[in-house]
């Protein structure tokens, strides 16, 4: 049985999406779950980069280059929230920030 | 003609996706990071073996390079003392997310079968011939003509990140002097 590049591609990336949304829920480290939202972004990446493969559309490799600078931006807001909350609170753990609790 | 799966291809997907699990089975946020750092690279050389050669040097030298060694950059920054005792996670909730992580897998994977390959909306043999999405040429070329205002929007988005990251990074004056 032949496996095919394409579908290897495709289900690679939507385990690692999948992968990443698990992370996002289980881990309790408000780092880890960053990492998670790379993981998230680089599996929607591998789809994207596949499909421009297969099309012979650029588009979806321009459109790479878009997701890469979202998730640098996202990496660094949220690293420098995170650094903040730690020097405000001591603490990254998500469970423990209660404060919006009604 | 279809040709099968090349074996470095193979063996570099399996890694990625080893990778992938070890960031968020990793006992500590040290661990994870390393492992990030190994995924993103990895997808790097996917894309290398893919014959994407610009989209991996990218990847590679932003993400790999800037992304992830920021993240290994911010827990030097942080006291790890605090980091060194996992908050135990209950065993029924990993156990519940783990098995609708795989239904939501099943449903993507059957969303991509029975809708994208049954309805034939590509050849599956252009896959080995077609590089000419993938030039760095072709890119810049749809990317400085199609997304022209999506790129500049890109660019104040960088601009507005910048910003931002300056603000929250800055201490204040007088709340040093009061404390």
């Amino acid at each position: 049985m032949n496996i095919h590049a394409i579908d290897f591609n495709v289900l690679l990336g939507l385990m690692i999406f999948v992968i990443g949304v698990v992370g996002f829920i289980i881990r309790k480290n408000g780092l880890v779950a960053l990492m998670c939202l790379e993981l998230i972004l680089n599996g929607i990446n591998i789809v994207l980069v596949s499909f421009a493969k297969i099309h012979g559309d650029a588009s979806g490799s321009a459109l790479y280059l878009f997701i890469v600078l979202v998730a640098a931006a996202e990496a660094a807001i949220g690293l420098s929230l995170f650094v903040s909350l730690y020097r405000l609170k001591g603490t990254i753990n998500l469970d423990e920030q209660t404060e919006l609790r009604g | 003609m279809i040709e099968a799966l090349n074996i470095f291809h193979l063996l570099v997907g399996v890694a990625v996706l080893f990778s992938s699990v070890m960031v968020i089975t990793a006992p500590t946020p040290v661990v994870s990071a390393l492992f990030l750092l190994a995924s993103l690279f990895l997808t790097g050389a996917l894309y290398f073996s893919m014959g994407a050669y610009f989209v991996g040097a990218v990847q590679i030298l932003i993400y790999a390079g800037a992304i992830a060694v920021l993240f290994v950059f911010l827990l030097m920054l942080l006291d790890l003392k605090s980091f060194r005792f996992q908050v135990p996670v209950g065993k029924m909730k990993v156990v519940l997310c783990s098995l609708s992580g795989v239904a939501f897998f099943v449903v993507l994977a059957g969303g991509y079968f029975y809708e994208i390959r049954q309805q034939g909306q590509f050849l599956i043999e252009d896959f080995n011939m077609s590089q000419v999405s993938l030039l760095a040429e072709n890119i810049s070329t749809v990317l400085l003509s199609k997304y022209m205002v999506a790129f500049q929007v890109a660019g104040f988005l960088i601009l507005a990140s910048v910003l931002g990251v300056v603000v929250l990074g800055k201490t204040d004056k007088k709340d040093e002097a009061n404390s």
